[in-house]
C-alpha cells in the first residue's frame, strides 16, 4: 500500500534538504571564483567580473592572483598553506583508500564471523569492539602517539593509515554483521551441501551478496578518515605526509586569509568525497533496494 | 541409489526432544514422506540424514555406509529447500551448476549437466535469468534442477510446495511424482500437508512428538491406522470420534454414546473388549449416511451448518449427548438446511474403533 504524498510538501521538503546538504557547497564553490573585492562590495553584483579562477591557478600553480601584487595589497591574505592542498588531496586520498581497504579486508570476515558462528566470548568481544570508540579520542591521543612512535612510524602516512583504521573498524564490523546476520541460512546450508567450505561460503555467497552493504561501509570508513583531523594533525609529519584535514585548518586558522582562497582550498577538499559518492551512491542504493524487497 | 538407514536416532535442542528414538529403512528407490503436525521433528529426522544436523545418538547409514561424521557435501544426497535457497546473486545455470564447479568438474561438463537437468525440468529458457527473475513455481523448478545437477544417491525434499499457491502445488505434485518414476531415485519428502503424503508417497512415516506414529503406504494407514493420532491426521475432512462405552449382547458388542445412551454402532460379533469400557469409535466423515430422521435404526441429528462444495454438499451435525460436532460428507446434490433434523447410518464395517489409550481395537 502506498500512501498518495502531497506532491508540493514533497518538493518543499526535498528543496529543504538540498538546500541544508548542497548549500555550503555551493557557497564554496561560488566563493572560490568572486575575489575578495567584489564580494565585499555591496555595490556590486557578485558574477559583475565575470568568474575568476586566480586562487586555483595559485594553488596548483603558485603564481599569485594579479590583485595581491597591487600596490597597498595585505600580504597576509595569501596563506603559503594553501599550496599544500593539491599535495595534501594526494595524501588523503591514499590515506583514506588504505583505510577503507584495510577497514574492508579484516572487517568483512570478523563481521561475517560475528554474524554466523558461535565461538567462547562471542558476546564479550563484541561487546568491547562495539563500545570501544565511546573512549574520547583526546584521551587516546598521547597513548597512540606513544605506540605510533614505538613503532617508528610518526611522521609517515602509514602511522595515520593504522589509526584510522582502528577507529573506523568498529563501525564496519558493526554495519557489516548486522547486514551478514539478514541473510538466510538455508543459503549457508545449500553452499554447504554443495561443497563449499567456510571460508568459499563467505567468499563466493556472503561477500558478494552484501556488496552494497560492503560499498556503503567503505565510503564510510573513506570519510570517517578523510575528515579525520586530530590524530592527522599529532601523527603527521612535514607537508609531504600531511592529509587535507590538517591543511584546511591551518588555512582556516589565519584570520586574515583571503575568502576566496580559502572557498578555493574547502571546495577542492571536498571534490574527492563528491566523485566518490557519484560513483557509489548509484551502486549502494540499488543494492540496497533489491535487498529491501523480498527475492 | 542408496538405501538410509537409521538406527535408534535421538536429537534434542536444549531440553526438548526433537527427535527420540527413531529407527527406520528406507529403501532404495522408495519415496518415503514423512508427514506430521509442525515441531513433530519431521524436518529434523531429513536435516540429520541431509548432515545439517547432528546426531546426537544413535546410527545413520546411506547406501550401508556409517555417515554420522561424514560432512553433509559428502554424503551423496541432494536437498530442496522450502525457501528454494538459490544464490541471488548467480544466474539459474549458475545455482544449478554451482555445487560441480566448487567440485573442480570442467566448465563444459557443468554446461552439458546442467542443460540436461534444465530439459528434464523444461526450464532452459531461464538459464540466463537471477532468481529474483523467476516466479514463485520456476524458483522451485531451478531448485530441483540444482538438486538433479548433481546427481545424488539420495533427494531430500524440506517442504517443497509450501510457499506455492495451492494450484501451482497440485501441479509441481505431479511433476515430482513424475521426477521420481523417471530418476528412480531414493527420495525422502518432508511435509505437513496429509494430501501431499497421500499423493506422493510408496510409503508415509507419520511422526509426532519426534517418534513414529505409524508407517506404511498410503491406503495402508489410511484403512488401518494405528492408533487414534494417525486416524485424525489422514483424510480430508478428518475422521470424526465419537466416545462410547461397550456393551455385549445377543447380537453383537453394541457402541453407546455414554451421556444420551443412544447407540451408535452395532458389531456383528463381540468384541474382546470389557463390558463397560470407554472406546472412541473413529467413523469419515464419506462413510455416514444421510436418511430420514426416523428411519429405522438411525441416529437423529441436527445439522448446525451447512456447505455446499457443488458435487457435494459438508454436513456439520449435532448428536444428543456429543460436545462436538460431527462432520458428514453428503456426495450428489441434496437440499440441506440448517437446523433440519436428520438420521444418521454408521456402517460398522468402515468404522474404527480405539481404547481409551487411543491405539487401535481390531474389529
Amino acid at each position: 500500500m502506498r500512501r498518495n504524498l502531497n506532491p508540493f510538501l514533497t518538493f518543499l521538503f526535498a528543496t529543504l534538504i538540498v538546500l541544508f546538504a548542497g548549500g555550503p557547497v555551493i557557497l564554496s564553490a561560488v566563493g572560490s571564483v568572486v575575489p575578495d573585492r567584489i564580494m565585499m562590495d555591496a555595490s556590486k553584483g557578485l558574477f559583475s567580473e565575470g568568474l575568476n579562477f586566480e586562487t586555483y591557478r595559485y594553488v596548483f600553480t603558485g603564481q599569485l592572483p594579479d590583485s595581491y601584487l597591487a600596490e597597498n595589497a595585505n600580504r597576509a591574505m595569501i596563506s603559503d598553506a594553501a599550496r599544500q592542498v593539491p599535495r595534501s588531496l594526494l595524501n588523503s586520498s591514499v590515506i583514506a583508500l588504505s583505510s577503507m581497504v584495510l577497514n574492508l579486508l579484516l572487517g568483512a570476515p570478523a563481521a561475517y564471523v560475528f554474524a554466523r558462528y558461535v565461538f567462547p566470548a562471542k558476546k564479550l568481544t563484541f561487546m568491547f569492539l562495539i563500545l570501544s570508540p565511546l573512549v574520547p579520542a583526546v584521551a587516546l591521543v598521547t597513548p597512540i602517539y606513544m605506540m605510533i612512535q614505538a613503532l617508528g612510524l610518526v611522521g609517515t602516512q602509514a602511522g595515520i593509515i593504522l589509526v584510522h583504521t582502528a577507529k573506523a573498524l568498529p563501525f564496519t564490523v558493526l554495519i557489516l554483521s548486522v547486514f551478514f546476520r539478514k541473510m538466510p541460512n538455508e543459503i549457508f546450508e545449500a553452499a554447504a551441501l554443495d561443497h563449499c567450505s567456510r571460508f568459499q561460503a563467505f567468499w563466493r555467497i556472503a561477500l558478494p551478496l552484501a556488496l552494497p552493504s560492503v560499498g556503503a561501509t567503505g565510503l564510510f570508513a573513506f570519510m570517517l578518515s578523510y575528515s579525520e583531523y586530530m590524530f592527522s594533525m599529532v601523527l603527521s609529519g612535514d607537508a609531504a605526509t600531511r592529509p587535507v584535514s590538517v591543511v584546511m585548518a591551518a588555512l582556516a586558522r589565519n584570520t586574515d586569509v583571503s575568502w576566496s582562497l580559502l572557498n578555493t582550498g574547502i571546495f577542492i577538499a571536498i571534490v574527492p568525497t563528491l566523485v566518490l559518492v557519484v560513483f557509489v551512491w548509484r551502486f549502494v542504493v540499488e543494492g540496497l533496494l533489491s535487498g529491501a524487497v523480498k527475492g | 541409489m542408496a538405501s538410509v538407514e537409521l538406527r535408534n536416532v535421538t536429537k534434542s535442542f536444549g531440553r526438548i526432544e526433537a527427535v527420540r528414538d527413531v529407527s527406520l529403512v528406507i529403501e532404495d528407490r522408495e519415496l518415503v514422506v514423512f508427514v506430521g503436525p509442525s515441531g513433530c521433528g519431521k524436518s529434523t529426522l531429513l536435516r540429520m540424514i541431509a548432515g545439517l544436523e547432528e546426531v546426537m545418538s544413535g546410527e545413520l547409514l546411506i547406501d550401508g555406509k556409517p555417515m554420522n561424521t561424514v560432512a553433509a557435501a559428502d554424503r551423496g544426497i541432494a536437498m530442496v529447500f522450502q525457501s528454494y535457497a538459490l544464490y541471488p546473486h548467480m544466474t539459474v545455470a549458475e545455482n544449478m551448476g554451482f555445487a560441480l564447479k566448487m567440485l573442480g568438474t570442467e566448465k563444459a561438463g557443468i554446461d552439458r549437466k546442467v542443460a540436461e537437468a534444465a530439459g528434464i525440468l523444461q526450464i532452459e529458457d531461464l538459464l540466463g535469468r537471477k532468481p529474483k527473475e523467476l516466479s514463485g513455481g520456476q524458483r522451485q523448478r531451478v531448485a530441483i534442477g540444482r538438486a538433479i545437477v548433481r546427481q545424488p544417491q539420495v533427494f531430500l525434499f524440506d517442504e517443497p510446495l509450501s510457499n506455492l499457491d495451492a494450484g501451482l502445488r497440485a501441479q509441481m505434485r505431479v511433476e515430482i511424482a513424475r521426477l521420481h518414476e523417471r530418476l528412480r531415485t531414493t527420495m525422502i519428502y518432508v511435509t505437513h500437508d496429509q494430501v501431499e503424503a497421500m499423493t506422493l508417497a510408496d510409503r508415509i512415516v507419520i511422526l509426532n512428538k519426534g517418534k513414529i506414529e505409524q508407517q506404511g503406504s498410503p491406503l495402508e494407514l489410511y484403512e488401518r491406522p494405528a492408533n487414534r493420532f494417525v486416524a485424525g491426521f489422514l483424510g480430508q475432512p478428518k475422521m470424526n470420534f465419537i466416545p462410547a462405552v461397550a456393551r455385549h449382547s445377543d447380537k453383537g458388542t453394541e457402541l453407546a454414546v455414554p451421556a444420551s445412551g443412544r447407540m451408535v454402532l452395532t458389531a456383528a460379533r463381540n468384541l474382546s473388549i470389557p463390558e463397560g469400557a470407554n472406546v472412541e469409535v473413529g467413523i469419515r466423515p464419506d462413510v455416514i449416511s444421510v436418511g430420514e430422521a426416523k428411519s429405522n435404526g438411525a441416529v437423529p441429528a441436527r445439522i448446525v451448518v451447512v456447505e455446499h462444495l457443488g458435487g457435494s454438499s459438508l454436513l456439520y451435525v449435532q448428536l444428543d449427548g456429543l460436545d462436538d460436532l460431527l462432520t458428514v460428507e453428503h456426495r450428489g446434490k441434496a437440499d440441506f438446511s440448517k437446523g433440519q433434523e436428520i438420521g444418521l447410518l454408521f456402517d460398522p464395517m468402515q468404522s474404527h474403533l480405539f481404547d481409551a489409550d487411543g491405539q487401535r481395537i481390531e474389529t
